[in-house]
């Protein structure tokens, strides 16, 4: 009589081979279970790789900063302003080249940027975060016009600057929308009031991000991202030498 | 696990911790006027001050070399000097950090370089950490020409982004200061 020995490697089937039913159920369970993990897999390396790359923005050819804001002075087509993360830039050769508006407190978040349409050498620039600023002398000294409150304190986000004739000003906000009839000095809700908030939507993109807890925080999110991707292809790796590779005989 | 934990707590204090002016409580007096001037000029045999109010012409000349308004009309500087030699220059300045201003002084050598940052007076509960020497010593050398910005040529404190911001644009403004009252002339 031959003895069969058994080899001591346990193999799974890919292909369910048992005639056994609960057997071939658990096979067949164990099969799906194997594709339904590389399908993940290749999920979470899209997603890992992905966030990497537009938290570098720079790496896919876009430009780092982001425009947020243009406009253009109405009686100077030359004259351009543009609105970035880290400031307020500016260009007098219509584009060509750009210089950062000098001013002592950089215009962080530069969302929306207004001439005055009686006297354009008066310039509002709505930081959403920080409030809104203006020139009175065609961007060389700027000035910080009170709002009444703080955004950043109060979590809530300037959006947009509307500058009507006579220095009227309406600023829209994640909160509402606010006026002034006087180039600043009073502000008033139009119809609901500015309603300060949490501004959850701002707080989960952050985590998401990873600038919530520094800036330089999302270069951790980078080295886990990249630890995502080296696991998904280092386990993906081992998973195809157990099922294809040469095995040992025993 | 822990590590989860942690950061869950983290956020979680951060969200919930709901961000309103602080009252006097949080107000603490690190250095009097006193207790600054001595930080700064430790040597001095003769310690002085003025009232420096600018002309409209150094008025603008500050502020378009600043490119911001100046709201004060004018500023106390104190003036030291050991044996006939001028050891520079400081002023007491407030910056608006989140809701309230923090009181420091700037020391400007007679170069025109910064020569020391003191945190004098903090009123609030977070952000404090800007006091730290640590901190502070990264303004010592600069010039009115440096752009003393965050993430430029100065590394920010998380969770104090607007002290320093604060702190940032108050040294760059008494240097811009003491140089156009005083080094322009020589």
């Amino acid at each position: 009589m031959n003895a069969h020995k058994k080899p001591h490697l346990k193999t799974i089937p890919l292909h369910p081979t048992s005639q056994n039913p609960k057997r071939r159920v658990m096979e067949i369970y164990r099969k799906l279970h194997r594709y339904i993990g590389i399908g993940t897999l290749v999920f979470l390396i899209i997603l890992a790789l992905s966030g990497f790359l537009l938290n570098h923005p720079s790496l896919l050819g876009a430009p780092s900063e982001r425009t947020l804001s243009f406009a253009v002075n109405p009686l100077d087509t030359q004259h351009l302003y543009r609105g970035t993360r880290s400031g307020l830039f500016a260009s007098d050769d219509g584009g060509q080249s750009w210089y950062e508006v000098p001013m002592l407190f950089a215009a962080e978040n530069a969302v929306d940027i207004a001439f005055a349409p009686d006297n354009p050498e008066h310039v509002y620039v709505a930081l959403e975060d920080l409030g809104l600023i203006c020139s009175t002398d065609g961007g060389i000294v700027w000035e910080q016009i009170p709002l009444g409150f703080i955004p950043l304190a109060e979590g809530v986000h300037l959006q947009r600057i509307g500058v009507g004739a006579n220095k009227s000003l309406h600023l829209w906000t994640s909160g509402g929308l606010i006026s002034s009839p006087d180039g600043g000095t009073t502000w008033t809700s139009v119809g609901t009031p500015v309603q300060p908030g949490k501004d959850l939507y701002t707080l989960i993109h952050q985590i998401h991000t990873g600038y919530f807890f520094a800036d330089w925080f999302v270069y951790v999110y980078d080295v886990a991202a990249w630890g995502i991707v080296i696991l998904s292809f280092s386990g993906l790796l081992i998973w195809w030498r157990i099922q294809f590779g040469k095995r040992r005989k025993p | 696990m822990s590590l989860f934990v942690l950061l869950t707590y983290f956020v979680a204090s951060q969200a919930i911790g709901a961000q309103s002016p602080d009252g006097p409580e949080a107000t603490t007096v690190y250095l009097t006027q006193e207790q600054a001037l001595q930080n700064a000029f430790p040597e001095a045999d003769t310690l002085w001050s003025e009232i420096w109010t600018p002309t409209p012409s150094q008025r603008k000349t500050v502020e378009r070399r600043l490119g911001w308004r100046l709201a004060e009309p004018n500023f106390e500087i104190f003036q030291a000097s050991l044996k006939e030699q001028h050891l520079g220059y400081a002023v007491i300045t407030e910056q608006i950090g989140l809701y309230k201003p923090i009181t420091f002084m700037v020391k400007v050598d007679s170069t025109g370089q910064n020569d020391g940052v003191w945190i004098m007076v903090y009123r609030e509960s977070r952000g404090g950490e800007v006091k730290r020497q640590r901190f502070l010593t990264q303004y010592k050398g600069k010039k009115p020409t440096n752009p003393i910005r965050l993430n430029r040529d100065i590394i920010g404190v998380t969770g104090a982004t607007l002290s320093v911001r604060a702190l940032n644009g108050g040294v760059k403004r008494i240097l811009t200061v003491i140089d156009v009252a005083y080094l322009q002339k020589q």
